[in-house]
């Protein structure tokens, strides 16, 4: 099975934000992995808690980033 | 999606920053624009140093106000991932946070974390705002 396949397999299992967050890292930067994320106008509301009541930071996104794992020797 | 806290956003950038640290070292390009509240940040990479282009001090002070835990959880996402970024104001570097730096007294004192304010640079931006 492939680092891949088991992270979209944690991706689907994962039941709290921490492990949403460690399935995407692995899935995102497996080895020698190098992923093109190309944001579009992406648009984000941080909040800073749970519940209604919650205060959210409006974020918007556009651009390219990359990011490259570096696998030792 | 369970895990009610306090803070979940800032949990799962703590989970990231667990991985970062024990994983293998990133390098990281990028040609970003991140408004934040209306503040626009340009975001940018042509060496291993990432640049944080931010409009005015006053923006910087803006955002560092209402994001204060954000400042310090991005110190320590970048220190585990062995990155620096520079902030810049008008193509003067203000402030560095990420690997390699040592908080200032600044920094200690609001709890910033690994982030380190430039005070020559940051004068020189103040004196050429508009």
């Amino acid at each position: 099975m492939s680092d891949v396949e088991s992270a979209e397999e944690r991706i689907d299992e994962t039941t709290t934000w921490p492990d949403l967050a460690i399935s995407l890292y692995d899935r995102l930067t497996g080895r020698g992995a190098r992923i093109t994320y190309e944001f579009e106008e992406l648009q984000i509301a941080v909040p800073s808690a749970t519940g209604e009541d919650a205060e959210h930071a409006h974020w918007e996104v556009d651009g390219t980033m990359r990011i490259t794992t570096d696998e030792p020797e | 999606m369970s895990g009610s806290t306090a803070d979940p956003a800032g949990d799962a950038l703590a989970a990231v920053e667990r991985r970062l640290s024990a994983g293998p070292g990133l390098t990281v390009s990028s040609d970003l624009v991140v408004t934040v509240d209306g503040t626009e940040l340009t975001v940018s990479s042509f060496t291993d140093l990432l640049r944080i282009e931010v409009p005015s001090v006053r923006a910087l002070a803006t955002l560092g106000r209402r994001h204060r835990e954000r400042v310090a959880t991005l110190g320590s996402l970048l220190s585990a991932a062995d990155l620096t970024a520079a902030i810049v104001v008008g193509r003067r570097r203000v402030a560095t946070v990420g690997a390699d730096v040592t908080p200032g007294p600044l920094a200690r004192l609001l709890g910033l974390g690994p982030f380190r304010v430039h005070v020559g640079g940051l004068t020189t931006a103040l004196l050429r705002a508009p």
